[in-house]
């Protein structure tokens, strides 16, 4: 009983320090996302209506957004873990050495903008690469060099976040591989399993929480971001925070619930996959500690 | 009796420190060898390079005739059983013990059929769908036993697998590992640091001291006739001196007042503990080199300041007597 009431008043202390952060958060945070969620039903009268989701629903430069959106934030996302993983996997001891993981940050530090600059820099028609070829006479004209950038796949939109988050996979997945029981390995291997077998019996079972975690996170996170696309991205189609971008500045004001609605609606789906991943993640991690869930 | 394995000047080494020197020994198909050291001398790197986890430096291992130097962990016919259990927590008990039979391609009604018998032969029928957390420290030892039994390898290495359970269980288990590893007729390695269990595991012993095995021989022999001081240090069942050996049925304790005619040497020492063993009073006894357990015609109290007392006639001399001597010069 003593020791209920003690976690009790542990667990409001704990609450107690916690109040100024998730008052900031929700304040700020909340209070964003409420004038949002509002205005999106709002139209241009005051009036309170839901015309903004069905007008999105019948918008093709919506869907055409939505598209390109989804393609390259999956594709950029499922690179940059596989990339982080294999790199992670072969170079976990290497990066114990604290100048070691330096390496690691450095991407990390450098802002999503000036990455999106560095890319345009490198591989645009009129970048470093290009001419470096060019001087090396392995094409014959710069227009040669193929289009990486700016163009309608999304290409050099995937190149900066790969690089920018490879680490941040790197990162998230290294405490899994330091704390993880390497005996087990041996285990696999001294009754007949490979090195794969090994993988998958005694690694995959820990690192897949992690990878579904930093998977969402890296999804929620490209889908949203604003300066890549809006730097290396076309006109038409173009990633939807720059389409619900030019919604909101657009002359025409009658536009402006759509620019709200088009970030609430994957908003509201990235939320759902969220709660959805962290329930499967929580009882995947039960079964790992304790076997059978309950 | 064939033989099974033959290890010949097996090397060792971590960066500049030699791990193992020059360790040679052979095992008879069905045979149970004991490897008895001190922590650090290197008796887990010996059966991490059998089990191919650790790349030897020099020597040769050959299984049946094989040469293994080469072979990846997962070829060899040799499992290691280590000092946890390392079950896989998110597989069944039945899971865990058929986990190298699929490996190996057994199809599922073989393996599940097989590892019932394992499981029945380990005393753990009831628990085939339960997960190792719900299993207690034996049991969960047990399956591990389970799970290398069930895929007959030609060799067992046993890397101290009681070392982390209680007294009583570490001696029930003892026991039937060897029962059952007989009914399997399955040879092992088993290694320990544990003087007594050393004795009860093994058909043959090797006493080993800084990567090299110092005396191989029978339980007894070994035991009673330490070949040097250090294995007499490690093994001997009495008190290892410079000039020999005394057995420990030879030793009794005095009072300190007490005369010990010439022909006795005796040993200054203190009373730490009293004891009962076969319906006698028994005395462990703290001397210059450790403790021993011996017995007294008077009554002694904790805490006494006694000397040991044995005849000079009982003084075995070390086998490598002289070897030891010239490496003390």
């Amino acid at each position: 009983m003593n020791g209920q009431i003690g976690l009790l008043k542990n667990k409001w202390k704990a609450g107690l320090y916690l109040l100024p952060a998730v008052m900031a958060i929700l304040l700020l945070v909340g209070y964003g996302m409420w004038s949002a969620v509002a205005q999106s039903f709002q139209a241009i009268d005051g009036r309170w209506t839901a015309d903004s989701y069905v007008n999105l629903f019948h918008n093709q430069l919506f869907f055409d957004s939505i598209l390109l959106t989804i393609r390259v934030t999956t594709i950029a996302t499922v690179l940059a873990l596989a990339i982080g993983l294999v790199l992670t996997r072969l170079l976990y001891q290497f990066f114990k050495d604290s100048s070691a993981k330096i390496l690691v940050w450095i991407p990390i530090l450098i802002p999503h903008f000036v990455a999106g600059y560095l890319v345009f820099l490198f591989f645009s028609q009129s970048g470093l690469l290009s001419s470096l070829l060019f001087q090396l006479g392995i094409i014959d004209d710069r227009v040669g060099f193929p289009v990486i950038v700016q163009e309608q796949f999304g290409i050099g939109i995937i190149l900066t976040y790969v690089w920018k988050e490879v680490p941040f996979v790197i990162l998230m997945l290294l405490p899994v591989y330091y704390e993880m029981d390497h005996r087990y390995s041996e285990v696999v291997r001294t009754l007949g399993g490979t090195k794969w077998d090994s993988f998958k019996t005694v690694e995959w079972p820990w690192l897949l929480p992690i990878l579904i975690e930093t998977g969402v996170i890296l999804f929620a996170f490209i889908a949203s971001a604003f300066e890549v696309p809006y730097l290396l991205g076309v006109t038409r189609p173009e990633m939807l925070p720059v389409r619900a971008y030019e919604w909101f500045y657009d002359g025409d004001w009658s536009n402006r619930p759509l620019a709200f609605s088009s970030m609430i609606v994957p908003g509201l789906v990235a939320l759902l996959l969220a709660i959805s991943s962290i329930g499967a993640i929580q009882k995947h991690r039960l079964r790992l500690v304790k076997g059978r869930v309950r | 009796m064939n033989q099974l394995l033959q290890c010949n000047t097996l090397k060792k080494n971590y960066s500049q420190t030699t791990i193992l020197n020059d360790v040679t020994f052979s095992l008879e198909k069905g045979e149970h060898f004991t490897v008895v050291g001190p922590s650090g001398c290197g008796k887990t790197t010996l059966l991490r390079c059998l089990a191919g986890l650790e790349v030897i430096d020099g020597g040769d291992i050959i299984l049946n005739g094989k040469s293994l130097v080469t072979a990846k962990p997962e070829d060899r016919s040799v499992v290691l059983m280590f000092q946890d259990a390392l079950l896989f927590p998110h597989l069944t008990v039945i899971e865990n013990v058929t986990y190298g039979l699929k490996r190996r391609k057994t199809s599922k009604k073989d393996r599940i059929r097989q590892a019932e018998e394992m499981l029945e032969k380990v005393k753990l029928t009831r628990w085939n769908n339960a997960y190792p957390h719900e299993l207690s420290g034996g049991q969960k030892q047990r399956v591990s036993l389970a799970r290398a039994l069930v895929l007959k390898p030609d060799l067992l290495l046993l890397d101290e697998p009681f070392s982390s359970l209680d007294a009583t269980l570490r001696e029930s288990l003892r026991g039937e590992v060897r029962e059952l590893l007989r009914q399997e007729n399955i040879s092992s390695l088993f290694i320990t640091h544990d003087r007594d269990e050393a004795i009860e595991m093994a058909d043959r012993l090797a006493v080993m001291d800084n990567g090299e095995f110092i005396q191989i021989g029978l339980p007894y022999e070994v035991v009673t006739n330490p070949s040097s001081i250090e294995s007499a240090m490690i093994i001997g069942e009495g008190m290892a001196l410079e000039e020999g050996f005394i057995p420990l049925n030879k030793v009794s304790a005095v009072n300190e007042n007490e005369m010990i005619e010439p022909n006795f040497i005796s040993i200054p020492g203190k009373v730490t503990a009293i004891t009962v063993k076969n319906n006698q009073p028994c005395y462990r006894v703290s001397w210059e080199k450790g403790t021993v357990l011996v017995t007294s015609r008077t009554q002694l109290h904790q805490g006494e300041s006694v000397y040991l007392k044995a005849g000079r006639g009982t003084i075995k001399n070390y086998i490598n007597q002289e070897k030891h001597r010239r490496q003390i010069q």
